[in-house]
Parts: structure tokens; sequence; C-alpha cells
């Protein structure tokens, strides 16, 4: 047994040595030993017994049962009572509490030391289910005392509702957030605090996540504090759920009211800022329209004055103000590009295009100067690239003319290579890589780094030297990656330069036959060719008329849209050249005037817009108001011819309705075809001019496509159709045009086709009404 | 009564073709596109075809090959010269071939000898 420091109060010296003996010679020590209650609990802190011995009887005012309570009140110790009575009375007392021993005196020493032990343990037992008791009472202490601190400090509002919308707790936050008292929140309903105007939305979120079971949630809405402030209030809300019965809602809300002044002002600024951007991007569209339109004078007048006779000197001035022309034209091209850029307005407009001309075309513009200084141009297109490729070609174009101009521009000795090369094929598309390297003055790595950003050449004297805006090569990076590839550059200092492309193309659909692309302009086609030019601008006026007049085409002028319906109503026209903008009418009013006339040839004369606006959204208007096709200004006299050009077959057939007649129908044949059926007489005539009528329309979309296989398909199912009229000649000519390959003989036979069709579709007209009047009759 | 379906993207050639024969007699079924041709075969169970060459959207070598599954009765019809019609209707063994636009009198006496000799 272990030994204990015991305290033993007893009143009778002789018990008392006994018992200390007793307890001694069992081992234990005897740390205190008195005669009286008062004293005992007096000193009961200094001598920490772990147990002690009490007699019943003492010499002071308290008894043993009085002393023994006293001390239990303050420390824990075990009592194990002495006591000469065995009265029923004292006993209970003793028993009541299972802490307390006894002995009854005289006792053997066995007995004694043997309760002693027995007490001990059962307090020890009760002593420690105490403490257990009492440190979860004091955890549970902590635990709240943790979370009411968290709950009492942060800095939203945490509280209760039950479910008619009562609060059932507010901490201080909600206090000073709703400028109510605690008191008055708890007497308050949570929808006497919303805005009036939210009352009803915040009831329904409410009804709502209690009925769907939404367990967290999220609200907004503004709420009036006491003193009448209005206060944005985001909450975030979690059902209270007791033996998964909804009891409530807990809600921790914040006040978001400068949040949401934040948000707004965001919101102002960012529309702002958008609206600035979109008077930019207009702006410089306006500008660079303002400065086209004069420029192109000065192009077209430069040119009409080369035609002259000058002397070398003169030529020399000319040359120049070309090349300056030339130049400000590009600067202009190139900051409308990157304002379009910047807008997320520059589309790519794909169409099919023969690569190698494209890059032929590239390289002649920059052979003249290669020779003058006196370097090599050299470039090769591997053989398995297809032909044709399906991608922007104006903008290809537009890339390898900055890289190679960069090239030429910034080498001196040496020369350029331009390689391009096929990277992979699928059945759709094709990857093709473009390396353009230089011997130029390279580029060291600080130069590198910045040499795709805007405005930056590699120093600043470099741009005086050199010249140019620094905006190309940021262009060329942005329109590549529009189409889908990427640029990389590797470069020394007096190395040379060495730009990397990696485009994606898409394959052609239709299959291209190569003479198209190559296709001369045949001249002698276009005299006499009437064309009426309706264009404000005086000086414009006079270029194209004159462009014009060297082709021997007989140009009419219009001031605007007014006079040139005007005109159209007595004269017959070819084609006619539209500007956009003019004053009394303009080009879109008027094409759609020209669009809806009731005249069907003057309905479908061909359209060319001018437009010195060349944005997508324009050229879109232009062609959603009837053009057939646009021009952008300026343009050079021989685009402008050529594109007049592919126009012609439908513009000489229509003008050859006028006054043509057409292979008169054989009655007798459509008869013989009808197989004396004559029930169907009406319906078989009404079917063939609508089949005409179609025809005609697909004739001409594919002549501006130049597709020649789909108009051979045309002329394929045309032909029984003409000779079930006994149109002889027509079928003959459409069966011949099957097995054309002359391009020329393609077009006259196709102009005869496209002539005649509406003629024979006025023979059927007529026949048709006097099949209906005779049926009347 | 009989059936005859028509292929043809030029709709003029069946309504003529239509309009020849008596309705009471032959029931005339068209057909501008070969996309739907089989279900409307398995359907209308035809006693013949008559059909075109060229078809947008499908090859002469494809409709050969599609015409050599199809067991009915075909009769070619076609504004190429006669030899190269010839020369299909030999590839998918059509019973007869008619330049377009189709005479009349020559169809007509075929379809009497050809329903008569089937009716054997």
């Amino acid at each position: 047994m272990k030994p204990l420091d015991i305290i033993v109060v007893e009143d009778e010296k002789i018990v008392a040595t006994d018992i200390c003996n007793c307890l001694t010679s069992a081992g234990h020590q005897v740390i205190y030993q008195t005669s009286s209650g008062e004293d005992c609990i007096r000193n009961i802190h200094l001598h920490q017994p772990e147990l002690i011995l009490m007699d019943i009887n003492l010499s002071g005012a308290l008894n043993g049962i009085q002393t023994a309570e006293a001390i239990s009140e303050l420390i824990p110790v075990p009592i194990v009572f002495l006591t000469a009575y065995s009265d029923s009375k004292t006993l209970n007392q003793i028993k009541r509490n299972g802490e307390y021993g006894f002995v009854i005196k005289p006792f053997q020493d066995l007995e004694l030391l043997t309760e002693i032990d027995l007490t001990l343990n059962r307090f020890t037992k009760t002593y420690e289910l105490l403490k257990d008791r009492d440190y979860s009472h004091r955890t549970l202490q902590e635990t709240e005392t943790f979370f009411r601190q968290i709950v009492n400090n942060v800095s939203d509002s945490i509280y209760r509702i039950d479910l008619h919308g009562n609060f059932t707790y507010v901490n201080p936050i909600a206090v000073s957030q709703t400028g109510y008292s605690e008191d008055n929140l708890l007497r308050m309903r949570y929808t006497n605090l919303v805005r009036n105007d939210y009352k009803q939305s915040v009831y329904f979120f409410f009804k709502n996540i209690f009925e769907d079971e939404i367990n967290d949630s999220y609200l907004e809405f503004p709420i009036i504090a006491a003193n009448g402030d209005e206060k944005w209030i985001g909450q975030k809300i979690h059902l209270i759920k007791l033996r998964n019965q909804i009891t409530g809602f807990q809600v921790i809300a914040r006040d978001i009211t400068h949040e949401r002044e934040f948000k707004e002002q965001l919101i102002i600024a960012k529309s702002n800022a958008e609206k600035t951007a979109e008077i930019k991007s207009r702006f410089l569209a306006n500008m660079s329209h303002e400065i086209r339109t004069p420029l192109n004078g000065i192009v077209g007048v430069v040119n009409l004055l080369n035609q002259t006779n000058l002397s070398e000197k003169q030529k020399t001035y000319l040359n120049a103000i070309t090349s300056s022309s030339n130049q400000l034209m590009g600067i202009i091209n190139d900051v409308l590009d990157l304002a379009k850029i910047d807008a997320d307005k520059l589309e790519l407009d794909c169409t099919d295009f023969n690569i190698e001309d494209l890059f032929q075309s590239v390289v002649a513009v920059f052979e003249m100067k290669c020779i003058e200084k006196q370097i090599n141009l050299e470039w090769f297109i591997e053989s398995r690239i297809p032909k044709f490729l399906n991608g922007d070609p104006v903008r290809l174009n537009q890339i390898i003319y900055n890289l190679l101009g960069n090239a030429i521009k910034f080498t001196e000795k040496g020369g350029i290579l331009l390689q391009v090369e096929l990277l992979s094929s699928t059945s759709d598309d094709v990857s093709i890589l473009i390396r353009i390297s230089d011997t130029g003055i390279g580029m060291d790595e600080q130069a590198l780094n910045m040499v795709f950003e805007a405005f930056t050449q590699a120093e600043d004297h470099m741009s005086r030297k050199f010249g140019g805006t620094g905006l190309g090569l940021t262009i060329v990076k942005k329109i590549v990656e529009i189409h889908g590839g990427e640029i990389s550059v590797k470069s020394q200092p007096e190395q040379g330069t060495s730009f990397e492309l990696v485009l994606p193309f898409k394959k052609c659909k239709e299959i291209h036959s190569l003479t198209n692309s190559n296709e001369p302009v045949f001249q002698e086609e276009l005299e006499c060719f009437r064309i009426l030019l309706v264009e404000d601008n005086k000086v414009n006026q006079m270029v194209t008329k004159d462009n014009l007049e060297a082709f021997k085409v007989v140009v009419t002028i219009a001031e605007n849209g007014k006079d040139a319906l005007e005109l159209l109503k007595d004269e017959i026209f070819d084609l006619i050249l539209m500007d956009m903008q003019m004053p009394i009418l303009d080009g879109y009013q008027t094409m759609r005037a020209i669009r809806n006339s009731e005249d069907l040839i003057l309905k479908q004369i061909p359209i060319i817009a001018l437009t010195a606006n060349a944005i997508d959204a324009e050229i879109k208007k232009c062609f959603d108001c009837g053009a057939d096709d646009y021009l952008s200004k300026p343009f050079k006299p021989n685009v402008l011819i050529e594109k007049i050009h592919t126009f012609f077959p439908i513009s000489q057939a229509l003008s050859l309705c006028l006054k043509s007649k057409s292979e008169p129908i054989n009655q007798e044949t459509f008869e013989f075809y009808l197989n004396g059926r004559a029930s169907i007489y009406g319906f078989t005539l009404k079917e063939l001019k609508n089949t005409f009528h179609s025809e005609w329309n697909a004739m001409k979309a594919e002549i501006l496509k130049r597709n020649d296989s789909a108009l051979k398909m045309i002329a394929h199912r045309i032909k029984p159709n003409l000779s079930i009229l006994g149109l002889t000649e027509m079928a003959d000519i459409t069966d011949s045009i099957e097995k054309m390959e002359n391009v020329v003989e393609i077009n006259n036979a196709l102009s005869f086709v496209m002539v005649n069709l509406p003629l024979i579709n006025n023979q059927i007209e007529a026949l048709y009404e006097k099949y209906e009047k005779s049926n009347t009759n | 009564m009989k059936k005859v379906v028509v292929i043809d993207d030029n709709p003029l050639m069946f309504h003529l073709i239509k309009g020849w024969l008596n309705p009471n007699y032959i029931d005339v079924q068209y057909l501008n596109s070969l996309d739907k041709i089989i279900p409307m075969l398995n359907g209308f169970k035809p006693d013949l075809i008559i059909s075109d060459i060229l078809i947008p959207g499908i090859s002469s070598t494809e409709l050969i090959a599609l015409f050599k599954q199809i067991a009915y009765p075909k009769v070619l019809v076609s504004s190429m010269d006669i030899q190269d019609i010839e020369f299909f209707a030999r590839q998918i063994d059509a019973i007869n071939y008619f330049n377009k636009p189709i005479n009349p009198k020559l169809l007509f006496q075929f379809l009497q000898d050809f329903f008569a000799s089937n009716n054997k």
C-alpha cells in the first residue's frame, strides 16, 4: 500500500498517540495533528493532506462532521471518521456522503488501516469522475468562449431567424450594422429591416430555399438601418435543421454598400472606355476615308499625268509624288489595320486562291528594288503544296509584303531567301511553313524581344535611317494569329534575320482550272461598253473616266444617286460603278432603288460599289444593298478593268436582251413533246419559265465566281428544256458549252445563253397568256 | 396498276412523263435526288425506274455502283451523246435508254411492250 500524508484530528491525546503509532508503523506519515476542527481548517492548505482521520467530538465549536464538510469545500480529500458512538443519527450523517469512511472506537489497527484503504479507493474513483465532469464542463466553456469571441469579433453580422422570420439570435455586429439594440432586434421580424420594394422578393427567396431545402444560398438586397440609412447587404444563408426538420435560418450578412458603389463605378468606367474606344475606331475609319479620298485623286491624276508627254525631270518629280503617295497610303492602311485589330474587328475573308500566283505577285513588287540595291531575291515553293488553297489571300499578301519589305529594307549586301514548305497535310487542311531569311543587319537579343511590339524599331535612329511606322510586324503578328498561325524570329547582329511562319489553310473544295488565274484582259471586248459612273468627287470622276476611256469604254457620269436613277430611266448601261458617300441620294439608297425597280433588266444590272471605307461591316452593307462586287478606293486602273471584265458576259447579255430577237419557239415540236396531252400545256409552259429564270440566276452567280465546271453543269441541265421548245440553235450552243475549253468561247456562248433565256421567257409568257385567254373563252 | 419512278433533278421531265401516261393505269412517282432512293423503292416497289445519269450530289461512278445494287428494271435517260448513255446503260444492266428530251412516242411504245411482256 502506498504511504500517505495524513492529518489526525483527535482531542484525546492518548488515542491520538495510538493512532499515530499505528499509522507510522504501517508506513504512513502523520504530517499534522490537532485537537480542533477550526485549527485543521486553518492549516489545511498548508499541509495538503492525502487523507484526514477525524474524531467526531472535538475541542472547538465545530464537531468532526461540520469540520469535514467545511474542508471538502476547500480541497478534495478523503476523510475517515473515528467515533465512539454508534448512534444511528451520526452514522446516517456520515453514510449520506459516500466519500467518508468511519471506524468505531475502540478499533483494531488492521480495522483502521483497512478502512483507510477502502475510503481512499472510494474517494479516488469518485474524485476522478468529478474531475472528468469538471474537465468536460471546462472544455465546453472554453469552446463556447472561443466561438463566442469569433462570433462577437467578426466583421459580418451573424444571426438566426426562425421560420416566421423572427430573429432568434443576433451577434454584436448585427446590432451595429442595423443600429437596433439586441433586445429590439430579437423582438423584430427580419423583413422589417428590408427596403420596401425588396420585401416581397426577399420573402419569396426564403420561401423558396425552405421549400426546396437549399442549404447554401446567397442573396443581396438593401436594408434600412435604425437611423434611416440605406445599406446593401450580401448574405449567405444556411438552413438550421433539427432532426431533419428545418427550424430556421442561419445567416451571415456582410455590408456590401461600398463594394456595390465601386462595382457601379467600374461598370460606368468600363462603358465609358468602350465608348471612347468606339469613338476612336469610328474616328480612324472616318479619317482613313477622308485621307484616302483626296489621296486617291492625287494618285489618279499622277497616273494620267504620267501618260502625257513629260520631260525626264518632270517624270522624276512625278515618281517622287507617286512614291510619297504610296508611302502615305501604306501608313494609313497600317493605322487602320491596327485600329481594327485593337477593336477585334479584323475579319478574314477566306476564298480559294492560287498560292504560287500570290507569291509571284509579291516578289514582283520587290524585284526592281533588289536590282537597285544589288541584292539577291530568291524564292521556292515546294511542289507538294497544292496550287489552290483556301484562306485570306489579301492578308497573306500583306504578311509576305511586310516581311519581304523589311528584309530588303535592312539588307545592304547578300540576299533574301523566301522558302515555302509543306509541313503537314490532311484530307481537309494543309499546314505551310514560310521562311524569309536575309543577310541584313540583324538584331540583338533586346531588339528581338521587342520586335513585335507596336511602334518599335530596333532603335530610334533606325526609324530615321530606314523609315516606316514600326507597325508592320505588329500587324503581321496579329494577322498570323487571327489566321490561326504562329510566327517566330531568329537573328544575330550583323548576321541576318530569319522569320518563320506556320500557317494553316483549308484545302479547296472546288476544282480550279489553272487558266482562270492568269486570264488575260480582253481589251477589245470592252469597246463600247457603257458604264454609268455615279460619283460626286470631281477629281475621282475625272480619273476613273479617263482610265476607262483608255479602254474605249463609254462613260456617263451622274453626280449623285438621284441623277443616276433619272439617267437609268432613259438610257441603257452595261454596268454601274457606284460611289457610296454622296449628297442628295447616297449609294446604298440608290442601289436599293435599282434592285427594287420594276424593270426586269435594269433590276439585274451589275453594280460595283466603290468605297473608301474598306472595313468589313461597310462591305457587308454594300452587298446587303444589292452590290454585286466592290472596289476599295483608291483602286489601280487594271484592277478596275479586270473587275469590270468579270461582269462582261452578264452585262452584255442584259444589254443585248433589249435589242436582240431570239430564236422563235417551235410550237409543233413543243406539242409533239406534250404527246397530245392538252391538259399539261399550261403547266409545262409555267414550269419551263420558272426553270429558265432560276437557271439564269444560277448562271449569273457562277459567272461571277468563274466556276466553269458549274456553268457546264447548268448548260447540261437546260439543254433538254430548250429542245422541248424546238430551240435547236440554243440547245446546240448549250451542248457545245459542255465541251469547250477556251475561255473566250465559253464567255461568248454564255453571253448568248444569258441574252436569250429572258427573251425565250418573254415568248413563253406570250404563249401562256394566249393559252389562258383561249381557255377562258 | 403499274408503278414507275422518275429520277431527275429537272422536275419538268417528271411532269412531262406523268402527263403522257394515263393516271388510271400507271402511278408515276418522282425523286429529285438519290438520297432517299433505297427506302423509297422498298416502300413503293416500282415496276420500272426511269433515271437521269448526271444527278447533283453523286458522281457517275457512285451512281453505277448504286444502281448495280438495285434489282428493279432500269431505264436511263440523259442529254449526253447517245454512245455515252449506252455505255452507262450497259454498266448497270439497264433494259433501255433514251436521249433527252425523251421522244414521247418511243417511250410510250417501249412501256407498252415492257408491261405486256411483264404480264405474261
